[in-house]
């Protein structure tokens, strides 16, 4: 495993953070990302991943709160669910997301595995695991992670690793 | 951000259909192993994990939770080898087998397993446990009467210590 990249958001947050010309060198990628956001929201949401800028794709996601579980899916967009706390949550506390694309170098099918888990300080706070298919079929160059809404906020990191 | 060192020790791109893989002769010198398998299989009828060739389900034991996208399931037992619940007949599937501690003679193996089937099936976490002390040194992964995908690829790593 091979670490290919790290951003660090800066002062001025930015709505998403992207990866480009990834090297076609390995077999599997993986992502983390330790991320907040502006929006005002009191709870944890997720983000959308960008797979060569198309954010379409299927997914289906176990979600657990501390206090019950449940199940979710979205035929549209590539969504983590969770990892990815609003300023409403307690202060400086980032979620955090794991993401794993299999067999991104060649074109067809690809699949992701994705955990991710916000954080709030207090007794419930989201977790999700989630299985992903992006509509894109073309081999991986660019990857992106945007934030639902306004900006990442500043020390938001997102590392691209090549598993060979 | 730490990093983990995965070695790739060993893999199996099939070039046609095949009941199972073997990955042999495994090395003690790694501290984890981790399994990727993208691809599927040709009817939805069970995955088996066998370790060193050991059959016999009672020595082995599982409990999981899956999301179908509209539903929460859990179930377990023990004593089976199944790796998966959701693994379809579709190139769509990527499982992920964790074993950690595999060479250690001193403790019964333990294994995390994520399936991914983002349509239809859903995603499934797994927990396995082989109640023996034997190190690994040798993993079977079968399609339960029928077979894996002709293109389907099996990757064995090492996390180095």
């Amino acid at each position: 495993m091979t670490k290919v990249s790290e951003v660090t958001v800066g002062s001025g947050g930015a709505a998403s953070i992207e990866f480009t010309n990834i090297p076609q060198t390995g077999k599997d990628l993986l992502i983390l990302v330790s991320a907040r956001e502006v929006d005002t929201h009191s709870s944890d949401f997720g983000v959308y991943f960008g797979i060569n800028s198309n954010i379409g794709g299927n997914t289906r996601a176990l979600l657990g709160t501390g206090s019950a579980a449940s199940s979710a899916n979205n035929s549209s967009f590539l969504w983590s669910y969770s990892g990815n706390p609003g300023s409403g949550v307690t202060l400086n506390t980032f979620g955090n997301i794991s993401a794993y694309i299999a067999n991104y170098a060649n074109s067809g099918t690809k699949s992701m595995s994705i955990d991710a888990v916000g954080e709030n300080n207090a007794t419930a706070a989201e977790q999700a695991i989630v299985a992903a298919q992006p509509t894109n079929t073309a081999a991986i160059t660019s990857l992106a992670v945007w934030t639902n809404n306004l900006n990442f906020v500043q020390h938001s990191t997102a590392s691209l690793y090549i598993v060979s | 951000m730490p990093t983990s060192t995965y070695d790739l020790i060993a893999s199996n791109v099939l070039g046609s259909s095949a009941a199972s893989v073997t990955f042999s002769s495994i090395s003690g010198s790694y501290r984890d192993l981790v399994i990727v398998i993208t691809g599927g299989v040709t009817s939805r009828t069970g995955q088996y994990m066998t370790l060193n060739s050991d059959t016999t389900d009672a020595n082995y034991s599982w409990v999981r939770a899956t999301g179908t996208g509209a539903a929460t399931q859990s179930g377990s037992s023990t004593a089976d080898r199944s790796i998966s619940e959701i693994i379809e007949n579709a190139a769509n599937n990527l499982v992920i087998i964790q074993i950690m501690d595999y060479s250690a003679t001193n403790k019964h193996k333990s294994s995390l397993i994520r399936s991914n089937n983002a349509s239809p099936n859903g995603v499934e976490m797994r927990a396995l446990r082989w109640a023996s002390t034997n190190a690994i040194t040798s993993i079977n992964l079968e399609a339960v009467g029928t077979t894996w995908l002709s293109g389907t690829s099996f990757y064995l790593y090492g996390i180095v210590s």
